[in-house]
């Protein structure tokens, strides 16, 4: 082989490291957030008293927030791997998503919007958020964005069960993201 | 000015590539570890697909060389070794892949 080609190998050769070294196992911020759609987005359909939805969300969203950031520093540390400036990249783009959620709330304050609205309007800002997290923090996230996607218009047109079937689709998508990407049985250090 | 024959520039430009980098494995590691804040022994091992011994020899030479820091930490009352690329790797690496760049864009072009 000439050396130019060799070079060429070799550059391949690095190039696939860095990319195996992008996946980290996250499954189980993925099973976490799964859970908490898959609770409170049926709510919408069964809830009468629409203050424990809000409740809900208030609660669940910050807490799933930093549980989130928790699990995510553990499993750098379980496999070795710190990554402070992606961790931050990661935090930044969901605070954005929240603090979007929150302007959002300030429609329904300001009588701009219904409040089925912004349950509808949440999950199709969500499905961008997720879909934006695939392209460039995790790959694996840009499937789940188009099903949340897919969920705007059944939450919207399909009164009744649109947020229950929206919430099983969503955490469905989670589950299998989670598992796809199952941290496999290592060496020891 | 005498014309520069372009095999003999693309030679020139080989063996400057000659060195600690010319290895891919350590060039992955520093690769790696520009990406990556730090990165333990066994997560470079899993990632690379190496054994414990050609690994530990690699990271030793890029060590002693100056190219990266070591700091030792206990897991699960475990220890575990991190690697991190120093100022010194992280300049040699950045003209290493320059060097590299521009020998195969020079191939691709001729």
């Amino acid at each position: 082989m000439s050396d130019i080609g060799k070079l060429r190998e070799d550059l391949a050769f690095v190039r696939d490291a860095a990319h195996r070294s992008d996946s980290v196992p996250f499954s189980s911020i993925y099973v976490l957030w799964a859970v908490i759609i898959l609770f409170g987005l049926p709510m919408s359909d069964f809830v009468d008293d629409k203050s424990w939805i809000r409740w809900y969300w208030r609660v669940a969203a910050p807490v799933g927030f930093l549980l989130s950031m928790w699990l995510g520093s553990r499993a750098c540390a379980r496999i070795g791997q710190a990554d402070i400036e992606r961790g931050m990249r990661w935090v930044k783009h969901w605070l954005a998503y929240m603090v979007a959620v929150v302007l959002i709330g300030l429609l329904v304050t300001g009588g701009k919007l219904t409040g089925s609205g912004i349950g509808a309007l949440s999950v199709l800002v969500l499905a961008l958020a997720y879909f934006y997290a695939g392209l460039h923090l995790d790959r694996r996230l840009i499937p789940v964005g188009i099903v949340i996607g897919i969920c705007f218009p059944i939450i919207l047109y399909l009164p009744g069960y649109g947020s229950t079937a929206s919430g099983v689709v969503i955490a469905g998508a989670l589950l299998v993201v989670a598992y796809l990407g199952k941290e496999k049985p290592d060496a020891a250090d | 000015m005498p014309p520069t024959d372009p095999d003999i520039t693309s030679l020139k430009e080989l063996e400057s590539l000659a060195g600690l980098l010319e290895h891919r494995v350590r060039l992955a590691i520093c690769v790696l570890l520009s990406k990556h804040e730090m990165m333990s022994f066994s997560r470079l091992k899993q990632v690379l697909d190496e054994k414990d011994g050609s690994i530990g020899t690699h990271l030793r030479k890029l060590e002693d060389a100056g190219y990266l820091s070591i700091e030792k930490t206990f897991r699960d009352r475990r220890p575990v070794t991190w690697y991190q690329l120093t100022e010194e790797g992280r300049r040699r690496l950045r003209s290493h892949v320059s060097n590299l760049m521009r020998l195969i864009d020079r191939a691709d072009r001729g």
